[in-house]
């Protein structure tokens, strides 16, 4: 079989662009901000377990905005929380991604009829992928990472301003 | 000692205006005249065959017309009302138990809307200091005599006290848009 592994294995080459291969390395180091603020916290704390492993496609966690590369927005964000998640966002170096886990940080959720709660993150952060769900599984926040990384690897990264 | 014997005792040795809640169900409670409050609590937690020492819940709601709860009840009782309070007011619960006699009591208060200050009984549990801060903050009740009275939860600048009935949802917070969707709006009860 002709992989990318063996292609090496007599002075063999490969042949490909500078940005597919920046994509490519980009895309499977998503590193994700450790930060979350409701019941999809535990969801993400169990993707991250051996399971589910989000490990295995490069993400792991990080304790620091400034070393995160992925948001991973899990749980209800009231009013006050929102200006520290505009915060987080801010320090995060770019190129920074979001991912929107579960109805409360897409829309308010079950709670957007109370009187301190957010109606969707995507009025503070911009959002790359949203992910239903309440809280969504660990499958799931595995496959919107994969979208993720899908959007990542389309993008001209050394093209942009 | 079940709460008519303590509101019996209350009654007997101090000059508290009081009253007794008979409501069906689990929690009878005692009603305190607010000016009396901490006189009662007092009184309660230091005599010997009542010592509560212990303030487990400090809790109130906007009591309004339409969430009269038990007010046929205090009907029954004009004479411990004070005749400035309004059908609208602001109702106060102590829940308070005794691990020296295994007994608890439900302690109820009222003040009106538009003078909403109580007595603070920080003085005689000091656990009453965060349960008093959130009841500051979600309904805006002064307490005189707490050390420190500020918002617990909600942002410092917040406006208004949430859990008030005649509170409207704000739409902006700072530079936040937080209007509702359309699809939010459709879930919301009809006529509001």
């Amino acid at each position: 079989m002709k992989t990318l592994h063996n292609s090496f294995e007599s002075d063999g080459f490969v042949l490909t662009s500078i940005d597919h291969l920046i994509n490519l390395a980009r895309a499977n180091s998503l590193w994700y901000l450790l930060f979350s603020t409701a019941c999809c916290g535990i969801e993400l704390m169990q993707t991250g377990g051996p399971r589910a492993d989000l490990e295995r496609f490069g993400s792991a966690p990080r304790a620091v905005p400034r070393q995160a590369d992925l948001m991973l927005v899990a749980g209800t964000i009231t009013l006050k929380m929102a200006s520290r998640v505009k915060v987080l966002y801010d320090q995060m170096a770019e190129p920074r991604y979001v991912i929107s886990m579960g109805s409360c940080a897409n829309s308010g959720g079950l709670f957007q009829a109370s009187y301190s709660v957010l109606h969707g993150v995507d009025r503070v952060i911009p959002v790359d992928v949203y992910l239903p769900g309440c809280p969504p599984r660990p499958e799931a926040l595995l496959s919107a990472l994969i979208e993720l990384q899908n959007k990542v690897k389309k993008e001209k990264y050394l093209r942009k301003k | 000692m079940n709460t008519i014997g303590i509101y019996e005792l209350l009654k007997e040795k101090t000059n508290v205006v009081a009253s007794f809640q008979e409501v069906e169900g689990p929690t009878p409670s005692i009603y305190v005249r607010s000016d009396f409050l901490l006189e009662a609590m007092r009184f309660l937690k230091e005599d010997e065959e009542l010592k509560f020492e212990i303030l487990m819940n400090q809790t109130a709601f906007h009591e309004t017309e339409d969430s009269k709860l038990f007010w046929h009840l205090y009907f029954d009782a004009p004479k411990d009302q004070d005749e400035s309070h309004s059908h609208e007011e602001l109702r106060l619960f102590w829940h308070l138990y005794s691990y020296t006699h295994y007994h608890r009591v439900v302690i109820e208060s009222s003040i009106p809307i538009g003078n909403p200050v109580i007595d603070s009984v920080t003085s005689i549990w000091k656990g009453a200091d965060w349960l008093e801060r959130e009841t500051y903050d979600l309904l805006g009740i002064q307490f005189e005599g707490h050390p420190d009275l500020r918002r617990i939860m909600m942002p410092e600048d917040w406006e208004g006290y949430p859990l008030r009935k005649d509170y409207v949802n704000p739409t902006a917070y700072q530079s936040i848009d937080n209007t509702p969707s359309e699809i939010t709006r459709s879930f919301q009860p009809k006529g509001k």
